[in-house]
């Protein structure tokens, strides 16, 4: 399922009553199975053009479709990691029940004549974790709380993941184990994912393609193709030169840009 | 009513304090003395005991000794008269308790969730909320007499209001995050209230349960003696009439126990229902 954003802008009604630029108009296209990164100061719109992606967010002109279906609500085949994911779990339910709301309300027919309970086990360690099925959210790090919120999105069997900088509040050594497990449930799972982050090494290290987004709203400031050999390594991959090469380039033109 | 009302405080997510007005060289069985409710009740005792000492030391017709006063109510127990009392005001409790939670649970988790339901409620619930219970007094006589059927419409009256202002509170509480997790999760508007609205404003509801349920007993208890007919309200009425002194005591200190009891009943029920919440005010 293609991802077709056709001059889709955004201008917000402010408090005080004056318009905002959310984002100027952008067009684009993102091919099935791709991993795309967005990347940008704060403030550039972002989460704007995630959210409008995701469908929580009405376009003020042009309009985005995934696959042959206009996207006017948030559509049945994606899912959306919030930034503040630790808000998007139930927190009255356990990471099992709130698996089991993954399950529960997927994309396509529930499973059937399964064992649920080993179902969860298995989605729960998919994402490495275990036993925990009867915690709380509340009692889990960050970093698990994180994983738990993937967990969830998997188990309703999505064909499109979008992430709001998922990792911007770990620590750095969990957020290298994160995106090694994004990368392998992106293989496993063939999803096509839009990821957005403000860290240029870490888009780099994950995607096929960078869209850097110009300040303040200004819409598509430059995107590059990643042509970084697969599997990657967070050693390897982040000491090649070719690595190093875009990072330089990437890192000058968002620098210079204002 | 009871203390316990005011002080658990279920709602604020905020780690509650413990005073720390003892120096670290204080012992261990001081300091978890002092800052627990032990020591509360070890002043209820005290005082109780110079009650008795007093009036021991000094009859007078106003102040029985507690264990005459214990002697009557152990008496009026056995021959049914205070039990047929409290049975009586126990009834319209339960029953007016029931019915405003209903009506409070449903109309303020609508009004918090369906903006017309809001539109067309809220200037009638602001109105009414405002009108003083005694106010309404004469006129429910007229209109019901003082059946049961006017004791249970104040209770109803009295206890809707917490109930409603708390589940509204609550229904408003679901962050717009989750809202949209709902949304993007594909659930109906029917199933994002199950699954994540009620859930999210129970904590919310039990509280205004809580509060509702002290006022119940209060104005039951007010009711049988507006009535004059039945209950616990009128059987201390009755006591006070004949200038039975022990029996007015046993009488009030009954509605004290079954307070009691009722709120600390509530209490552990409320703990059960939402133990997710202690974990995340960090109470492990
Ligand atoms: N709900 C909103 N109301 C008004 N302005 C908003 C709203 N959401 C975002 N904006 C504004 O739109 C611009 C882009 O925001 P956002 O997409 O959140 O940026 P980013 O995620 O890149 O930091 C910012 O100037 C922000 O203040
Ligand atoms: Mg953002």
């Amino acid at each position: 399922m293609t991802i077709a954003v056709s001059a889709v802008s955004k201008t917000y009604r402010s408090a005080r009553g004056d318009d905002v630029t959310g984002l100027k108009p952008v067009t684009l296209s993102i091919a099935e199975g791709a991993f795309v990164s967005v990347v940008g100061r704060s403030g550039c719109g972002k989460s704007t053009l995630l959210r409008l992606l995701a469908g929580l967010e009405t376009p003020s002109s042009g309009g985005a479709s995934i696959g042959n279906e206009k996207i006017v609500r948030p559509p049945a085949s994606v899912r959306y990691l919030f930034q503040n994911y630790s808000e998007s779990l139930l927190p009255w339910k356990t990471v099992g029940g709130n698996i089991r709301f993954g399950l529960r309300h997927c994309h396509g027919a529930p499973p059937r004549d399964v064992d649920i309970s080993s179902l969860v086990e298995k989605k729960l360690e998919e994402v490495g974790l275990s036993g925990i099925t009867e915690r709380y959210p509340a009692e889990l790090s960050g970093g698990m709380q994180q994983r738990v919120a993937i967990a969830r999105a998997l188990a309703a069997n999505p064909k499109v993941l979008l992430l709001d900088e998922p990792f911007s509040a770990v620590d750095a050594l969990s957020r290298a184990n994160l995106q090694d497990l994004l990368l392998k449930v992106w293989e496993a799972h063939r999803l096509t994912i839009v990821f957005v982050t403000h860290d240029i090494d870490e888009a780099l290290y994950l995607s096929d393609r960078v869209v850097i987004l110009a300040p303040n709203g200004g819409g598509i400031q430059l995107d590059v193709d990643v042509d970084l050999a697969r599997p990657r390594n967070q050693i390897e991959t982040r000491s090649e030169p070719a690595f190093l090469e875009m990072r330089r380039e990437l890192l000058g033109r968002v620098l210079s840009a204002h | 009513m009871s203390s316990s009302d005011v002080f658990s405080e279920a709602v604020s997510p905020v780690k509650k304090q413990r005073s720390d007005f003892l120096s670290d060289s204080a012992s261990g069985f001081a300091r978890t003395f002092f800052s627990s409710r032990a020591f509360g009740w070890t002043i209820v005792l005290v005082l109780l005991a110079v009650w008795q000492i007093v009036a021991s030391i000094y009859p007078m017709p106003q102040l029985p000794a507690l264990s005459d006063i214990y002697r009557t109510w152990v008496e009026q127990v056995v021959n049914g008269d205070l039990i047929v009392a409290l049975a009586d005001t126990m009834r319209i409790t339960a029953i007016g308790f029931v019915v405003a939670t209903v009506v409070g649970i449903i109309l303020g988790f609508l009004m918090g969730r369906v903006t017309v339901i809001w539109g067309a409620a809220e200037p009638s619930v602001e109105l009414v909320r405002q009108i003083p219970i005694s106010a309404l007094l004469p006129l429910l006589i007229l209109y019901l007499g003082i059946a049961d059927s006017f004791k249970i419409t104040i209770v109803v009256l009295a206890a809707s209001f917490p109930i409603l202002l708390n589940t509204f509170a609550g229904a408003r509480s679901v962050s717009k995050t989750m809202r949209q997790t709902a949304q993007t999760f594909q659930l109906s508007w029917l199933q994002a209230q199950l699954e994540i609205g009620l859930p999210a404003a129970l904590p919310y509801i039990l509280v205004g349960m809580r509060q509702a349920l002290g006022v119940t007993l209060v104005i039951a208890v007010v009711t049988g003696m507006l009535a004059g007919n039945s209950g616990i309200g009128y059987y201390i009425l009755q006591a006070q009439q004949v200038l039975d002194i022990r029996a007015l005591f046993a009488g009030i200190l009954t509605v004290a126990a079954v307070g009691y009891v009722l709120n600390a009943i509530f209490l552990v029920i409320e703990h059960r229902l939402t133990r997710w919440r202690t974990f995340s005010s960090g109470q492990h």
